[in-house]
């Protein structure tokens, strides 16, 4: 029994078929033939930014990509962390600390070949404090900048102990005094020039050849985006990255053993923090916020992720100057949590939400659930997407418990602002807080805002499950990359390839 | 033919208007806008507000509906809130991977279908006529995702012959890589698809085997299954081909979720992530395209239906 091949399949499947096949051999000779990438670096990064847009759009992911190769800041920072020249000179202060007044580099220009002048700063700066910039508030003591023949005089309304470091970040970034829409283009000063960006995927970045200071070792860099944590990590194994940053930490153990990859554990400003509403009937009371920390074993948080992060037991990473080891407040203590919490009147339990934005792995709010249980609290989880949470929690506040990996460096100042949303609102750390901005000695406002932290900590003002280990992982080969913040500033320019 | 052109045109432009006005009010519903999430977690009411104007958010929604449809009108469909890129560009530049997902799924499971339903028809209440008619049903009945992660499990991490998810970094430029990586996808999108296609072209085959011609065919020497492929097969055609049209809006839906399974960088992930970052004039530009395209090739198969149908004609 055969079949009567010549009728099959039907005459539209064929065409159809012979369709689809034409049109996919066109898609792959289309794009075949494309350039030798062999100098190229390809990093791997987790979140994409939406826009190109330095002004408005918040977020490390920008930064990331774009600081250091593409744009360039006024003052930069050496290994050390000490405020350096970057394309300004280091500022002259008045002897009451509110007029700025810097020269500005020679021989440098815009990727557009517009030569950078003092105009340029003048017109980046304004925008960095306008309303509707991401960094307005790190700028906000500013009240003019003027250009004065070849320098810049940026006038302050009081002394900011803070302004340098903001100019060493995106508050200094320059931008070309023509730049109407910046969406979606970019024209800086940096070593990279922005080449092309397909959303969704991927960001090109090609070695500006005029640059003014030592040209990158790499023809240019890629940064590839994954939304999945696994593609991410085989596309390091299959060859199609050099460079992954923001490395899951249960899914790089395997690599930690293999001499073809480097993994380092970097550090990093983001603190994942257990956000509490401090304007709640229960969470109000510190003694149940104060339960709450000591119900959470730390130690275990960090082995759900093999151990990598750092314990802080407050609002202040050890990179700060201000830092101080404060893992000896509210310790690990289910007893003592239990104690506290009959103590404030709810010996029978206690029944919160936390609403868990869908962007973080979803393990950290079942490990809350169980470590809360084990006292008595019983939390109920609401998963949500980032926009919701951006609306319900960030400016409603309508939660009990949330949670936010903080990822702002020097973001300490949060917690003098009590419309925040963990409404938390204390008239000492304020105090504290606007006194160290003032302070003429450097020393004395590390001094106080140290103070603050620890003040912040005992009112368990949040909870610090632990700081988030930014790994980076490089076959091998690949040297001079960043290894710390890598997912909030990574300079490609100073990348080499080992020739295969 | 010229009334009924022209009235099913009017029903498809009723239609398109339905659904924008339905996309727009649902896509307001949504908690959460652009400007909260441009400002991130370091933005104050203030700045918020000030996004919120310059982004013309603060305009009532009547203008802003009216802005947008003027734009349709003229074939402009917006461009996106956060880079400023026409909405068509990325559509098209997404139907890079989604393009040939759709196609290779519909031809597969027309390839596939259309002949074990012949079988299944000509092997009426045999026994592997009923054991083809059981299978279909479970495709039916499965959840497409769950097809998914089967087939991964399965082929990507048992026999490990093909990539359990993601698309290349470079696309289309290493061809074989990018074809590996629509193998799964495409055979569950196919599955699901060619499970209903299978229902209908087996019962439309079956019809045509009672047909008095089919005898006729018979009596004149023909086996039953040469009768079948001879004179069944194009009548059988149309309800197939009809089939194929209403099923393009589900396997649209269906590549939303087949995207997001296996992480491919299509239409369906561009819509996940422009609805998360409340993109909505972009998000709305996408779907409307979309619904214009499922409604004219709706109405495209109706027309040829009724073209090659010649009992159709007078009807109106």
């Amino acid at each position: 029994m055969t079949f009567g091949t010549s009728r099959v399949p039907g005459p539209s499947g064929a065409r159809a078929l012979c369709t689809s096949v034409a049109l996919v051999a066109a898609l792959a000779l289309a794009s075949c033939g494309g350039s030798d990438d062999s100098n190229t670096v390809s990093i791997g990064a987790v979140l994409e930014p939406t826009s190109l847009d330095l002004v408005t759009t918040s977020g490390a992911a920008l930064d990331q990509v774009l600081l250091d190769n593409v744009y360039e800041t006024l003052l930069d920072t050496d290994s050390e962390g000490n405020v350096v020249a970057g394309l300004a000179e280091i500022p002259t202060v008045s002897e009451d600390g509110t007029t700025y007044t810097f020269g500005v580099r020679d021989g440098v220009s815009f990727h557009d070949g517009d030569p950078l002048t003092a105009d340029d700063i003048v017109w980046s700066l304004n925008a960095f404090r306008g309303e509707t910039s991401a960094v307005a508030a790190e700028l906000a003591s500013i009240v003019s900048v003027e250009a004065n023949g070849s320098e810049v005089v940026i006038e302050l309304a009081q002394r900011d102990n803070s302004l340098l470091f903001s100019l060493t970040r995106r508050g200094g970034a320059v931008l070309d005094d023509d730049t109407t829409d910046m969406k979606d283009s970019a024209n800086g000063t940096g070593p990279f020039t922005l080449a092309s960006w397909n959303v969704g995927s991927s960001i090109d970045l090609d070695r500006n050849g005029s640059y003014w200071g030592p040209a990158p070792a790499v023809d240019g860099a890629t940064f590839y985006y994954f939304t999945d944590a696994n593609a991410a990590v085989n596309a390091l194994t299959t060859g199609e990255i050099d460079v992954l940053t923001g490395a899951a930490g249960d899914l790089v153990l395997p690599l930690e053993d293999d001499p073809a990859y480097t993994v380092t554990n970097g550090g990093s400003t983001g603190e994942m923090t257990l956000g509490f509403n401090n304007s709640d009937e229960a969470l109000g009371d510190v003694r149940v916020r104060t339960a709450i920390r000591r119900a959470i074993d730390k130690s275990a948080f960090l082995e759900l992720s093999n151990g990598f992060g750092t314990l802080i037991g407050g609002p202040v990473p050890p990179s700060d100057p201000w830092y101080e080891d404060l893992t000896d407040i509210a310790t690990y203590d289910p007893a003592a949590a239990r104690q506290l919490l009959a103590d404030a009147g709810y010996a029978d339990g206690l029944t919160l939400k936390l609403v868990f934005p869908n962007i973080y792995s979803t393990t950290v709010a079942e490990f809350i659930v169980s470590q809360l249980a084990e006292v008595g609290v019983t939390v109920e989880v609401e998963t949500v997407e980032f926009s919701v949470w951006l609306d319900r929690v960030f400016t409603a506040a309508d939660y009990d418990l949330t949670f936010v990996i903080h990822i702002e460096p020097r973001d300490i100042v949060n917690y003098a602002q009590p419309g925040y949303y963990w409404r938390y609102d204390s008239r000492e750390v304020q105090d504290l807080i606007a006194t160290a901005k003032l302070a003429t000695d450097p020393a004395e406002a590390n001094d106080l805002l140290r103070r603050a932290a620890r003040k912040i900590s005992e009112d368990s003002a949040s909870d610090w499950l632990a700081l988030f280990a930014d790994i980076v992982v490089a076959r091998d080969g690949v040297t001079g990359y960043p290894v710390n913040d890598a997912s909030s500033r990574f300079d490609a320019s100073r990348i080499v390839l080992a020739a295969d | 033919m010229l009334v009924y052109l022209s009235r099913r045109l009017a029903t498809a432009v009723v239609a398109v208007l339905v659904s924008s006005v339905l996309l727009f009010v649902l896509l307001r519903l949504l908690p959460g806008d652009i400007a909260q999430v441009l400002g991130g977690t370091q933005a104050t009411p203030e700045r918020i507000a000030a996004l919120r104007a310059e982004l013309g958010l603060d305009r009532s929604a009547p203008s802003q509906y009216l802005d947008w449809m003027g734009g349709i009108a003229r074939g402009d469909f917006g461009r996106s809130l956060l880079n400023g890129r026409p909405t068509l560009d990325e559509l098209g530049n997404k139907m890079v991977v989604t393009g040939p997902l759709l196609l290779a799924s519909s031809v597969t499971a027309l390839v596939v279908a259309v002949p074990l339903a012949a079988l299944a028809a000509e092997r009426n209440r045999r026994r592997s006529g009923t054991v083809l008619n059981v299978l279909s049903q479970l495709g039916i009945a499965v959840p497409t995702f769950f097809v998914g992660i089967a087939l991964i499990i399965i082929f990507a991490v048992r026999l490990g012959v093909l990539p359990s998810q993601g698309f290349p970094a470079s696309g289309w430029e290493s061809p074989q890589a990018a074809a590996r990586a629509l193998v799964l996808p495409t055979a569950t999108l196919a599955l699901s698809q060619g499970a209903v296609l299978f229902r209908f072209a087996r019962t439309a085959f079956l019809e045509t085997l009672g047909q008095p011609w089919v005898v006729a065919a018979r009596a004149r020497g023909l086996t039953r299954r040469q009768a079948l492929w001879l004179h069944g097969a194009r009548n059988a055609s149309l309800p197939v081909l009809s089939i194929l049209g209403v099923q393009v809006a589900s396997l649209l839906g269906g590549v939303v979720l087949i995207e997001r399974v296996f992480t491919l960088p299509g239409v369906g992930q561009m819509l996940l992530k422009d609805v998360g970052s409340r993109d909505l004039t972009k998000v709305q530009g996408t779907v409307l395209a979309l619904t214009i395209g499922v409604i004219l090739v709706g109405t495209a198969v109706d027309v040829v239906v009724r073209l090659l149908d010649p009992r159709l004609r007078g009807v109106r």
